[in-house]
């Protein structure tokens, strides 16, 4: 097993994920203009995201060294591992890059159901990780956020079709 | 408009998830002679299976203590009917068996279940906020671990083909 992530690597994923979900939505934005204030609307809700772990993130100041919960198997670390790895999330890779193969709104629509997907599998991770403490609930309450982006995603291919 | 999932259409999704997930497992199993990855693939096949089992029967639970035809009572505190059929679109539509179609290495086929793993991890998050009872959400909840068990055994089994 690799080395455990501490609070500080969790959260700045956390942070990165939604930095990227929000660079994703406003590109599309521009380029499919017929969708463009609802995927504006979805950045804004990521960018809400990211500050809601950045302050998670501020609050744990002084322990970022210390793993998050007790986790003595390391299931939980291993969890975390395999969703940070790139076959499953790419952290590094630029969003933008996704836009160049999606030619149409239904597309780019189901291209971001599958990002909503991601973020849920990973909070769902991420969640087991934290202690009541560290944030949990506040995991749980944005888990139901992308949730319901998932649904308003659903409705709106929908219409557009 | 977005149709709503009357109360046991919620746990026949969840039902069908995991039997889809249990045939594409065992078709994945027949693609490859590579003995510990079938093996892989049947064992993780039987746990869909397991899970199957674990929601036909809190479906029947559930349609003790709500008509099975009614559609859910909205002052109780759950998770709308109309988000779970949102959810529904992760995987139980479509074939299972098409997923493998085209697919040519073990890579690819661990990737495709990685995926599908996810889906029924969201698809199971909604189903928490929708059964009634605390029991019933602990049973999700340790579903939702093991769904999230396999993805360390098949992200195990890819970072291994490295």
């Amino acid at each position: 097993m690799g080395m455990p992530f501490n609070a500080d690597e969790v959260f700045e994923m956390a942070e990165q994920i939604e930095r990227n979900g929000a660079k994703f939505y406003r590109a599309a934005a521009e380029k499919f203009p017929e969708v463009n204030q609802f995927l504006l609307e979805l950045a804004a809700w990521e960018d809400k995201h990211e500050k809601t772990f950045t302050a998670m993130h501020a609050e744990l100041a002084g322990t970022e060294a210390e793993p998050l919960v007790f986790d003595p198997d390391g299931q939980a670390q291993l969890y975390l591992q395999a969703m940070a790895d790139e076959h499953i999330f790419n952290l590094k890779s630029d969003p933008i890059n996704e836009l160049g193969n999606l030619n149409t709104s239904d597309e780019v629509l189901k291209f971001a159901l599958g990002i909503e997907r991601d973020s849920i599998a990973f909070y769902t991770g991420l969640k087991e990780s934290v202690s009541q403490r560290a944030g949990k609930g506040k995991v749980e309450a944005i888990i139901k956020e992308e949730m319901n982006h998932i649904a308003i995603l659903s409705q709106k291919m929908k219409v557009i079709k | 408009m977005t149709v709503a999932l009357k109360a046991f259409e919620v746990f026949e999704t969840a039902q069908q998830l995991e039997r889809n997930g249990a045939i594409f497992y065992r078709k994945a199993a027949e693609l490859f002679n590579e003995s510990h990855i079938c093996t892989m693939f049947i064992e993780l096949a039987d746990w869909e299976i397991k899970h199957e089992q674990v929601f036909i029967d809190m479906g029947r639970e559930f349609a003790k203590l709500n008509k099975e035809t009614s559609t859910i009572d909205p002052d109780k505190k759950q998770q709308s009917p109309k988000l779970m059929a949102c959810l529904a679109v992760f995987g139980t539509l479509s074939d299972p068996l098409h997923k493998l179609k085209g697919i040519e290495n073990i890579a690819d086929v661990l990737k495709t279940a990685i995926t599908k793993e996810q889906d029924s991890i969201t698809f199971y998050e909604g189903l928490k906020d929708f059964v009634l009872t605390s029991d019933d959400k602990n049973i999700v909840d340790d579903i939702i671990k093991e769904e999230m068990h396999h993805i360390k055994i098949l992200n195990q089994a890819l970072k291994q083909r490295e």
